[in-house]
Formats: C-alpha cells, structure tokens, sequence
C-alpha cells in the first residue's frame, strides 16, 4: 500500500514539475537559422544550392521550361490542336499568359529564389569565421553571378525588351539586392538591367578563371556578351564575344558531332556556363518532357512547318537532315518533331556556348563593321559544320544581318533563343511580327502570377502587365 | 450442438488463457411483461445481467430464457425504467415496466471521466457503436453522418479506404486543420490527412485502420463547456472513441459477418466515339479550319472511328466486400476482458482497388487490489490499401477527362496503346500499394486511496508505420528507361501520460461536489523519408521490407537507390487542467473547467494558452412548481461559456530554420553538399482563440414520447491562423500568421419521437442544424492571396470559401457566344478576370438526418434519409468536359450547344481556341457560374432490414441470439446536381484546401451505392 501511495506522490510531483525544456523541440533535419552558417563549408554549401535551384523544380527555371516557353513563343512551334494541346503552353503561343497561368505560378518563384540565396551569402557571408579573403571574393562573385543570370531570364519573359521605350522607364521585374520580404512594386527594365550589368563585371572582375563546373570568369563575360548584345551595346557585346572565343579554354569544335554532344552526359566543350547532370539528376527534364521523340509519350511539342522549311531548304543542312520527322506531310494533321534531346535520359544543359558568342559576335560585327570579314568567318565556321558552303559575298549588312539570324535559328531550334532575338530586333527598330503579332503587343510579356501580385497586396502595390492585345 | 460447444471452448482457449468460472445449474424462467397500463410489450430486452445472454419479448410480451439459478434477470425497453428479477426458484416471472420519466441516466463520456446525461452542461451527442457497426463504410467516421445535429459529415468518395470530411459547427479555420480532435481510448490519435500528400490523387485517411466493431461509443463533444477540457485542441469539437471492455459474467462470444457488393452511387454519362468526333470537328470548323481535325495522340480518322473504348466501363467494377468479426467477452472477480478479431476485405467499384483490414483488440481490467485496478487497452491492426489512380491522377478520373474514346486499350500488335492517356495499361501495370501498421495502447491505472478519491495514471502510445509504394516495371517506364520501385515510409510514435485525480465531496444532502485536477503530456514523432527510390529493380519494395543498401562499405551513398531525406516532425504538448462539477438538489448542475496547454509549435512570445469554461444546467421540471405543468415531464435549461483553441498547425513554424542535402540526398547539384533557408522565424505564432456561448433545453414530453434538444451557439473564432502569401520575389512564398476572424452561429435541433410503441412500433428521431458562418476580418488581405482548390476564396463578411468566379450569363442565339456579366453585372462578351466576383458558398445553410426505426415481432427495419440543403458545387473539370474543346472527353450534357444562328442553348458554340469566348486567356481560367451548382441534396443513405431469429429456435443449437440483416447504402439521392456525386471531398494538398474547397470537385470519383447481408451471432 505505502508503495503504492509513494508511486502516486512520485507522478503527481512529477507531473507538476514538468519544464518549459519538454516544449523546445528543434525540428530535426534542419538547422536553427543561427547555427546554419558557421563555417566556409556551411557558406559553399549555400551557394552551391543556390546552383541547386537554377535548374527549378522538375525543370521549372533553366531545366528547360524558361526556354520552351520562349520557343513556344516564338515562330518555331506548331500550335495547331493535335499538335500542341498543353493549356498553359497554348497560352503563350497565343500570348493570352493570365496570372493564373499554372506554369508561370510553377516556376516564377525559382529565380527568385536563386536570388534570395545570393543575397543571403551577400549579406552573411562576413559574419562566418573562417573564409580566406580569397574565397570571400569567388563566392560572393559566384553569387552576383547567379544573381544577374537570374533576372536576365526574368526580366526577357516578363517584361517588354530593352529598348522598348527608349530610356527603358518600362516596367521589369522587382529587384532585390538583400534577403527581404518587403512587398514591393516593378523597378523599370533600365534599372533591372543596371543591376544585372553591375553585377556581371564585378563577377567577370573577381571570378577565378576556372572553378571546377562552376562559374568562371569566362563565364560572367560570356553573358555579359549577350546582355549587351540585347542591350544593343554591339561594342561592347563584340568585345566580350571576342574576348572569350579568342582567350578563354572553351573551343569551336568543328565537327557535326556536336550536335551529339551538346545534350549528352558528358556535354560540349562549347559550353562556357552549363549545368552538369548526373544518372540520377537530370538538369533538363523538360527538354526531355517537352520534345523527345523516343519515348512511349508523344512530344508535347512539335516543330512549325515553318521553321522546318527553313531547316530543310538546304538539302546538304545535316541539322535539317537528322533533326526532323514529319508525318502526314501536308495534310491538316501534319506533325512535325525534333529528335534534338533524343537518347539520352539525362544530359548537361549548356547555357551559353562558344557557338552562341561566334553568334553574336558575328551579329556585332556586322552591327558595327564595314568590314564583313570576322563576320563571316563566325558565320561560315558554323554553317561548315553543318555541311553548309562557304557564304562569300553579301551585298549589304541587312542581308548578312539576316544571314547570321537565319542560321542562328536553325542552330538553336527547341533551345528557347529565338524569341528573344525577335524582339531584341523589334526593339532596335526594325520591323518584326512574330506569327502575325508585332514584337512589341503587350501579350509578348508573360504575366506575372497572382503569387507576386497577390502576395504584394495587390494591383494597389504591384503593377501587372497589360494582358493580351497580340 | 456439441460441436458448438467444443467450439465456443476452442476459441476460449485461443483467445484467452483464463480460468473459466464454474457452470452454475441453469433454470429456465418464462413470463410476460406488460407496460403500466397493463397492454402486452413486445422487444423489450431480458438479458442475464452481468452477462450478453439475453432475448427479447416476443408480439405478446412472451420471454422465455435460461440463466443460473442465482442469476439477476434485467428488463428494459426504451422509454421505460429499467427492472431486475431474482428467480430465485421462480420458473414464471410476469413484469410490468414503469414509464421512465427520466431518459437521462445514460452514462456519457466526458474528457476525463464520465457523467450522467442529466448533469451534462454542455452539448455532447452520443453515438452507440451498434449503430455504426453494420453500415458498410470505408471508414467508420463516415456512419456518424446524420445521426448528430450540427455535426456536418461529407463522405469521402468511394475509394476503398477514403476518409470523410467532419465539421462540428461550421469552419472556423483556413490553413489551420479544421478537423475534430479524435481521442481514442484517452489518447488524441495521430491524425494527418496529408502524410503522403495527396499522391495518385488521394490523401491518406488516418482513421481508416480503426475497426467500427471495436467501438462502444462515440461521443461528440460540441460546444466549449463540453470542449474546454481539451484546451487548444478542443476548437473544431472532439469525437471521443471509447473501445468495448469485458462485461461481467461467463465468457460470451460475438461473431458477425457480412457480404456485400459495391457500384457507383450514380452512373457517368460521356461520349461515345462518334459522337466526340462529331464535336471535334464541329469545333475545329467552327474556328476556321477545314478538312478532317488533327486528332490527338496522333491518331487517324480511320483508326479513330473504328474505335469506341468506353473507359469508365472499363475502369469500374462490381467489388465485393467480405467482413468477419469475432470477439469474445468476459468477467470474473479479478479479471474482465474483451478480445476481438476482425478481417475485412473491401473491394470498390474502381478496378484494381481493395483496402483489408486484419486487427486484433485486447482489453482487460484487472483489480489488483480491492482499490487498485488496472486496465489495458490494445489494438493491433493492418491496412492494405491496393491502390489505383483517380482524379487528375488517372484511372476512374482519366475516363472522366483524358482517356479519349478514340484510343484503344492495344494496338493491334497486343501491345498496350501509349499514344495519349490510356487508365488500363496504368492500372494493370502500376503497382500502388499504402501498408500502414498501427498499434493504438493505453495502460492505465486506477487507485482509490480514499473512499471518494480515485487517482488516474495512464500512459498510451499510438504507434503507426505507414509506407506508401509504388512499382514502375519495365513495360510501363519503356525500353530504354530503367524500372523504378518508390517508397515512402513515415513513422509516427505518439506518446501520452496523463494524471488525474478526482475526488467527490458531499458537504450535504442538497451540495456535491466533483473535483478533477490533470496533468498531461503528449509527445509525437514522426520520422519519414521524402522518398527511397531505387532504380533496376524487378519487384516492387514491400516484396521486400528490409531497406536497400544506401551507403558502400565506405559509407558513401550509393547511387542507386537514391534516399532523399526529411526533417523528422515532432511536437510536444503539457497540459494542466482542472474542472469542478457542483450539483444542488439534484436540479442545478454547475461546471467550470480551466487547461492550461503549452506546445513546441507555439512561438517564444506564446508559450501558454489558457482556456477556461463555464457551463450551467437548470432542470426547472425537478421544481414543485413544475409538477403541475401538463404535457412537459422534463425540463433542463442550458448555458455555457468557455474558450477553446486550435494548434492543428504545421510543426516548426516558429523556428527560422536551413535544411542541408548531401551525397546523393536529393541529388543536390553536382553531388556537393547543399544547404538553403527553409523558412523564417515566428515568434509570434499561437493557437486560435475560439470563444463560444451555448445556451438550449432538452425535454421530455408526453412521458417521454418525445424528446427534444435544442442548442443555439455563437462562435468567434480569433487568431485564426493564415498561410500567408508573400510576394514571391521575395524568393519566400508563404508563412504563417494569426490574423482572421471568423463567426459561426447556428442552431440545433434534434426530436426522438416514440409514434407506435405497442406490437408494432416506430419511432422517429430528427436532428437538423442551420449554420450561419461568416469571415469577419482577415487583415489586409486580397482575395487571391488565400484560396482553396476550384477557385474558392476568402472575402471579408462572407463564408470561409465563397466561389470567386466569372459569372456566365446566357448564350447569344445570333452567334452562339458566351455572354458574361461584368463586375458592375452589365452583360459582356468579353471574359475578364478581373469580373470575378464572390458568387457561391461551400457551406450548406442546413444539415440533418432522419431516422426513422420500425420494427414488428422479429423484424426490424431501420431508414436513414440525410439531408444538405443551401451551398453550392463547383465542378472545377467542367471547363474542359463543357466548356472548350480540348483533348479531354465530354459530358453528355454538351449536345445542347449552339450551332447555327437562333439556336437557343445551353452552350456555346464549340470551339478550341480559348480567346473565341471573349478573348479567355485558357481553358483553364474558364471558371464560371455555368459550373456552379445548387448542392442541396437528399440521400437514402442506409434502410437496415433485419430478423432476429426467434429464441425458441436458438436454443436447440446453443445460440443466445442470431440476427440476419440487410444494409442498402446510398440507395436513391435526389439532387439537382448533374455531376457523379452531390457529396464531395476531393483531393487536398493540405489543411487550407480541405477548409476552403469542400464541395470542389475535381474528377473526384462518386460515393459508392452498397448492398450487404450480414449475420451476427452470440452464443
């Protein structure tokens, strides 16, 4: 009995004494915020998820949907019922993006937070013992670097072109240089791309010239390349061009088999800035998803008739030869499809290559030289490789112009680069109607998803884009 | 007979190893019971006390039993008073029962103890296992609908296994969980709908592995006097779930089964190949073109009309259902024990789809000493869900939508059609499979120190092991593809220790008092991975429950499989709580009760709730005055007060916090180690505060002929909890914040009515609530920021989940196009988002259930009509099967469309460019009032026919008593809805989905319409 009562005496002082301690339950798994970043590895661990988010959740960012939305906006894609009925994708083909658009509400938040991780090693980063001068400098460029590739892709699809007005006081995108959730309206393209120049060059400056299968400085100066070129700054775009084809490691390769390459495991040696994937870790899923033509599911995607007239023109055009399938060849159902992403269940996902910089140095030249000469060197090294002859003689810039972008686009078919072109040309003021639709309609910029307009507060706080009117 | 016996000593042996007390000599005791009037009755109960030995009288008040010679012989019937009978040598006993004046002795469960019907305060509806027992349904939550007023249940679909949506007193949560707390037996079980998500469309139900026969009584405790007791969790009510103990006297055994089949409760109509193609084309002319569409998956012309695949014939079945139970009930001096078994194996109507069920209970109580008593309380249980595809997901809901009736099943080589969607090559190839191993135990203990002093320690674990599997082989993931096994394994062990001691003092005749004073501690972890994926297998991972080989020998990870990690969840709640109980003169019942509750999931700055309850009950008819009073035999006034909260919130939210990724964790970029932000620190978050005011009677007229309860309640709802949505460029999209209000009021009612009481008898029992609930506040907040599934929103002075839609007006006869009204209701052709306006509500004005209970000599027949009247369906699919012209099949509803000038449709003109209605963005923003739908309905949810197989005929073969029955389910539904089913709970992703979008359907598979004979014997 007595032991019987003592037990109960034992629980009932037990159960009245109980601390505070039994309700701190740290989630397991995770890390306390203040314990996170403690030494140089917990910061390189940040920034490489920080790498981690460029390819966006199943392939939402750079894993191949930033750039088949492109594509499919663009004058590449069949958008005939049969051939392209993915509701979403059909919106933008026919530029009517809303903000309930289930693909844009999918990827919009990955640059972004892309961005936020840039900011909060930004921000941080001097706080962690440790970190030689050395690698302060590196990480933070890497983060500037991912930062200003992140709102190169945004501000391209959801906001009118550089030059679009002409001190670009059109909106962008918001920016943000530190970790806030502050609600906050559109800064103007100008701004968003001042941000973006700012922090390439101080990448370019401070990047190691090789850092394993990240970013180089050959890689900041490689995009900083092309965000002049749609800045229409030719100088300075063919300067960084030139400067990577002519002094960095990467090499034009001359044979057709790098068409193989370019989507396979290994990847190409063209590729300046790539992400790497692995067996199990497929950096370009919706490449796959959307054009594979070998799997038991039929492409999402098919190619324009269009566009496959212009590939095929040229019978010798290896391109044009294995890339295509056409079925049902001028009936109303015709099919067209692009074995481009073929054979391969994962592949690297080159993000700029040394073929793109010949591109676009070969455009600046002809922007700013009389003399063709480095512009058709660019323009036939790559039209060889394709089993094309020599281009000797243009009568004039517009025709050599019009040159370089035709092959540009056969090179470049599925890769989410045309569209952008387009309107890059709009907006240096020649004349482009893109599927019957100027460059300029306010449809050709996506909207933003009711996640940034509603969680802004909004139309009150948030500007949206014009919808439709293409 | 003797292989009965043998039998009955057989499992005796097997199912417990207790000494049988000895046989006492048996005497048989015959007689007539007749009311006070002197008229015979009939069914009244004469059972051996202490014992389920029993018959009942027959049309003429005849009885006839066998019981020992010491034996106490009980006598009741409903509305009468109960009487006991020694024989005491007596072969003939004749009785006559007294009209009970008071119903009201029924022992209730109350949060920590128990009370008689007639000192409740508060609003408690009580529920008897036996109602539940033999209704055929996929989980035994489901049965509770329309048997207690404002307690709203919308039946899960009829998915093996699938849980129903309960809502006590309207929603007063949004991305908080708006579920009932379920305490099992003293413990608040383990209760997450979204433990796998909602993979292959469905979201796991929790509940489903508990056995319906091992249940005793269900209690719903509804208001905040009733509630209080369980603190922060008490808010969205509490459904206590108290299991079958062993009765006292000899061993008895129970054995039941049944036997049924199951089908859709309504048939899909679509179309026919033909026809589909007609439309197409209709519509692909329409837009301009001409020449023969282009079909999708590539198909020809040809090819396509010479196929006709209907794929909800093909994706549904009769499933047949088998059940067995056995349980056995025991009570000696020392010793009382209950041992069940049970084995269910429920097929639904989708093909490919089972859930078994195979569980144990042991519950024992053993009196240690003469004041010291232990019990135990135990289950072990097994589900097996064999899983298919519905919804958006496949299967059932790839007939209703993708699977076109112009692919084959194969191609003409045998193998299996893969050109678009085909629901049988998923179904017959995919291997999905949900095994959740669940172990439900208290261990208490009671000791009496004192003669009116009882202290109460017990300690429970509810255990469950839940692995959801999925098999991809080589035929189904292709060629050049590896095959791919997946599991997802979660392990949830929730402990809880109580004390409590509670000591009644009698200061005198007229003042009792009850004190209660508890501590509790609950402590629940739950380990899991995100995934286990391995590659090149050929067999899916439940052949084999041992864990692949994750690191080499030098405990690096291997590439194959790949472990994806993830955080454990834990969370911790202390408890002290009080309540004092003080009766006067057996009239006025008074009860206050006060928790204090701490939790993990609490921020810094609200470490501690306190919810406090007041409850006071009048039984006026108890005064002098009132005995004069014609008609009212009884009278019990009710007010009550109290505060209750919600925690029902994700773990962790308090804590700013990173996650890391390595080795092939997640296959983070390039192998490396990865580590990012996960979220941002809270130290402000806290319960919900719910602040409830309940006042009503319960009466009792014309001798109790009928009883009435009557409940009005005002419910304010604060600190409601929001997910808040962040810009999400600011590269964080949601946190959680207390920042609404929301009010629900209402009224119940429920009426027992006694109409036919001689040899025929009915009676009738109604229970109907009205609901008024309103969102009162919810900061700065615009609508978008905070919906449901289907478009459902939050506004400001409008119920949680109101419909922001387009509003569709009619179709212009001229041209065929869609009119719309604007924000301002002016007609339009264009179609702007920006004219959504709140339009419908998910939350129905009325809801109820009628029973009504015959019976005549043997038989007996029990109809249940449910009721949901006011609120509205929205059929988020019907864009695509009424609206455009997409590569998804079509209701047959779409052959009234526009198709030449003065046609006057229902439709538009068909089309499959969207922008054709007034430049509409996609099909999927074609969301409007054209698809939302009046939900009120009428059910003929169950009719019970069963016969009680007369004693006479029992007794040669050694049976007590032996029941056959006949259960209808969703026999006839009456509603205005056009869809598969006027009751829905889709597919959520989580709590805030589950709160807003009730009544959303989304290719949401129908209720099942079941028949079922079963048999139960006692011997």
């Amino acid at each position: 009995m007595k032991y019987i009562k003592h037990f109960f005496t034992f629980l009932i002082l037990f159960a009245f004494v109980a601390c505070d301690d039994l309700l701190e339950l740290e989630p397991k798994g995770e890390i306390i915020a203040d314990e996170a970043l403690k030494t140089p590895a917990d910061v390189q661990a940040l920034l490489n998820s920080a790498y981690d988010v460029l390819r966006g959740t199943g392939g939402d960012f750079l894993g191949g949907r930033f750039q088949s939305i492109a594509e499919v906006m663009s004058d590449n894609i069949d958008g005939k019922p049969g051939s392209l009925d993915n509701a979403d994708l059909l919106a933008y083909y026919n530029k009517t993006s809303s903000f309930f658009t289930g693909y844009t509400q999918a990827m919009f938040d990955e640059p972004y937070i892309v961005i936020y991780r840039a900011n909060v090693l930004l921000t941080s980063m001097d706080l962690v013992p440790g970190l030689t001068d050395e690698d302060k400098l590196r990480i933070a460029a890497e983060a500037k670097f991912l930062r200003a590739l992140s709102y190169f892709e945004l501000v391209r699809l959801f906001a009118q072109p550089y030059g679009y007005t002409a001190d670009n006081s059109h909106l962008g995108v918001v920016v943000r240089t530190t970790p806030n959730a502050d609600p906050q309206d559109r800064n103007t393209v100008a701004q968003v791309y001042e941000r973006i120049v700012i922090d390439l060059t101080e990448a370019a400056a401070e990047l190691p010239t090789t850092n394993s299968v990240y970013a180089t400085q050959w890689s900041a100066k490689a995009y900083l390349a092309k965000v002049y070129f749609h800045m229409h700054d030719f100088d300075q775009a063919f300067e960084m061009a030139n400067d990577v084809i002519e002094n960095s490691p990467y090499e034009f390769n001359t044979s057709a088999d790098e068409y193989a390459n370019r989507y396979s495991p290994g990847g190409t040696n063209e590729a300046v800035f790539e992400q790497v994937s692995s067996q199990n870790d497929h950096r370009g899923p919706q490449f796959s998803t959307h054009f594979r033509t070998d799997q038991a599911t039929p492409p999402t995607l098919r190619i324009s008739r269009n566009m496959y007239d212009v590939a095929t023109s040229d019978p010798a055009d290896i391109r044009g030869q294995q890339w295509y399938t056409i079925v049902n060849d001028g009936e109303s159902d015709e099919r067209i499809s692009i074995s481009k992403f073929d054979g391969d269940n994962y592949f690297d996902v080159p993000m700029i290559t040394i073929t793109e910089l010949k591109f676009i140095r070969a455009e600046s030249s002809a922007e700013i030289h009389t003399d063709f000469t480095q512009a058709l060197a660019d323009l036939n090294d790559i039209r060889n490789r394709a089993g094309l002859a020599d281009i000797t003689d243009v009568d004039d810039k517009a025709e050599l112009l019009s040159l370089i972008r035709v092959e540009k686009r056969k090179e470049f078919v599925a890769e989410g680069i045309r569209f952008h072109d387009l309107r890059r040309i709009g907006a240096k003021g020649e004349s482009v109607i893109i599927r019957g639709s100027q460059w300029n309609c306010p449809g050709m910029a996506i909207q933003f998803p009711d996640g940034e307009i509603a969680g802004a507060g909004g139309t009150e706080f948030f500007t949206p884009n014009e919808e439709g009117g293409c | 007979m003797i292989k009965f016996y043998s039998l009955k000593q057989f499992l005796l042996i097997v199912l417990l190893a207790v000494s049988v007390p000895a046989m006492a000599q048996q005497v048989t005791v015959t007689g007539i019971v007749k009311a006070d009037d002197g008229t015979p009755l009939p069914g009244v109960s004469v059972v051996e006390k202490g014992t389920t030995n029993g018959t009942v009288t027959d049309a003429d008040g005849n009885y006839s039993i066998n019981v020992g010679d010491g034996a106490v012989i009980v006598y009741s019937f409903v509305g009468f008073t109960s009487q006991e009978q020694q024989p005491q040598g007596r072969a003939s006993i004749n009785v006559e029962l007294q009209p009970d004046i008071q119903t009201l002795q029924e022992i209730v469960v109350v949060g920590y103890g128990v009370q008689t019907k007639r000192e409740v305060t508060g609003s408690i509806s009580k529920v008897s296992g036996t109602e539940l027992a033999e209704i055929p349904v996929p989980s035994f939550e489901a049965a509770l609908q329309g048997r207690a007023a404002g307690v709203q249940v919308i039946q899960g679909s009829g998915m093996a296994g699938s849980g129903s949506m309960i809502r006590i007193r309207g929603i007063a949560s949004l991305s908080a969980g708006g579920d009932p707390l379920y305490v099992v037996d003293g413990i608040p079980i383990s209760q997450d709908y979204f433990m796998n998500g909602d993979r292959n469309a469905f979201n796991n139900n929790p509940l489903a592995s508990i056995n319906p026969n091992d249940i005793e009584s269900i209690e719903i405790l509804k208001d905040a006097s009733a509630a209080a007791i369980y603190g922060s969790r008490g808010a969205n009510g509490v459904i206590i779930i108290t299991t079958k103990r062993g009765k006292l006297g000899k061993p008895t055994f129970e054995f039941s089964s049944k036997f049924g089949i199951s089908k859709p409760a309504r048939e899909l109509d679509f179309l026919n190949s033909k026809e589909w193609l007609q439309l197409y084309q209709e519509a692909w002319e329409n837009d301009g073109n001409v020449g023969p569409a282009s079909l999708p998956g590539g198909i020809s012309w040809e090819d396509a009309l010479q196929t006709n695949t209907d794929w909800v014939d093909l994706t549904t079945q009769t499933g047949f259902k088998q059940e067995y139970n056995l349980s056995m009930s025991q009570g000696g001096k020392k010793l009382t024990s209950f041992i069940g078994l049970s084995y269910s194996d429920n097929e639904s109507f989708l093909v490919g789809n089972t859930y078994r069920r195979l569980s144990g209970r042991a519950n024992l109580d053993y009196q240690i000493l003469r004041n010291l008593k232990a019990s135990l309380s135990t289950s072990l249980s097994q589900g097996v869900n064999k899983r298919v595809n519905t919804a958006w997901s496949g299967g059932l809901g790839a007939a209703m939508s993708e699977a076109l009736p112009i692919f084959p099943v194969r191609n003409d080589d045998g193998s299996y059609f893969t050109g678009g969607s085909n629901p049988v090559r998923q179904q017959e190839l995919l291997d999905l499979r949900t095994i959740e191993n669940r172990s439900i135990s208290t261990l208490s203990l009671n000791y009496e120190p004192l003669k009116d002093l009882s202290i109460n320690a017990a300690g429970s674990l509810d255990y469950m092991d839940l692995n959801d599997y999925q098999y991809e082989p080589q035929e189904y993931v292709g060629e050049d593809q590896e095959p791919v096994a997946r599991r997802y394994p979660n392990w949830v062990t929730n402990f809880n220790t109580s004390l409590t001691a509670s000591y009644k003092y009698k200061l005198n005749e007229r003042n009792n008092f009850t004190l209660l004073a508890g501590a509790e501690f609950q402590k629940s972890t739950t380990k899991r991975y995100n995934s286990i994926v391995a590659y090149n297998v050929d067999k899916p991972l439940y052949e084999d429950p041992t864990f692949p080989e994750r690191f080499d020998d030098d405990g690096n990870p291997l590439a194959n499989p790949v472990y994806e990690s993830a955080a454990d969840e834990v969370f911790s709640f202390i408890s002290y709580f009080s309540r004092l109980n003080y009766a006067y003169a057996d009239k006025l019942f008074v009860k206050g009760s006060a928790r204090v509750d701490g939790s993990s999931r609490f921020g810094r700055n609200n470490r501690y709730g306190f919810f406090p309850s007041l409850g006071v009950g009048y039984l006026i008819s108890q005064e002098e005055f009132f005995s004069n009073v014609p008609v009212i035999n009884f009278l019990k006034l009710k007010a009550s007060w109290g505060i209750t909260g919600n925690a029902d919130i994700p773990n962790y939210q308090r804590w700013g916090t990173f996650q890391r990724r390595e080795g092939n964790d997640g296959s983070p970029y390039n192998q490396q180690p990865i580590l990012f932000p996960v979220r941002l620190e809270n130290p402000n978050l806290q319960w919900e505060v719910q602040r409830t005011v309940d006042v009503g009677f319960e009466a009792g007229l014309f001798d109790d002929r009928i009883v009435a309860e009557f409940a009005y309640f005002d419910k304010n709802s604060s600190d409601v909890l929001i997910d808040r949505l962040v810009q999400q460029s600011s590269g964080f999209s949601r946190y959680f914040e207390n920042i609404a209000e929301i009010s629900n009021r209402g009224i119940e009612l429920s009426l027992k009515t006694r109409n036919l009481v001689r040899e025929f008898t009915w009676s009738t029992e109604i229970n109907v609530s009205k609901l008024q609930n309103e969102v009162i506040d919810i900061g700065a907040t615009p609508p978008d920021a905070i919906g449901g599934a289907g478009d459902t929103r939050v506004v400001e002075g409008l119920p949680v989940g109101v419909n922001f839609l387009n509003r569709f007006s009619r179709v212009d006869p001229a041209n065929g196009l869609p009119i719309f009204l604007d924000k301002d209701g002016n007609e339009t052709y264009e179609f702007n988002l920006a004219d959504r306006v709140p339009v419908g509500s998910v939350v129905p004005d009325w809801t109820g259930g009628i029973t009504n209970t015959f019976s005549y000599k043997n038989f007996d027949l029990n109809v249940l009509f449910t009721f949901s009247i006011g609120g509205n369906i929205y059929d988020d699919a019907a864009k695509r099967q009424l609206g455009i012209v997409t590569n998804w099949n079509m209701r047959r509803d779409i052959v009234d469309r526009w198709q030449k000038p003065g046609d006057v449709a229902a439709f538009p003109r068909l089309t499959k460019i969207p922008t054709t209605y007034g430049g509409l963005p996609s099909e999927w923003n074609l969301n409007t009032t054209q698809f939302l739908y009046d939900a009120t309905y009428g059910r003929l949810k169950n009719v019970t026919l069963g016969y009680n197989i007369p004693t006479s005929a029992l007794e040669k073969i050694r049976l007590n008593s032996a029941r056959i029955f006949f259960n209808a389910t969703n026999l006839l539904t009456f509603t205005k809805y056009p869809g598969p089913d006027p009751e829905i709970v889709r597919d959520h992703n989580g709590r805030q989905g589950r709160n807003l979008s009730p009544n959303v359907t989304y290719l949401t598979p129908p209720q099942e319409k079941a028949f079922i004979l079963g048999i139960n014997v006692k011997f």
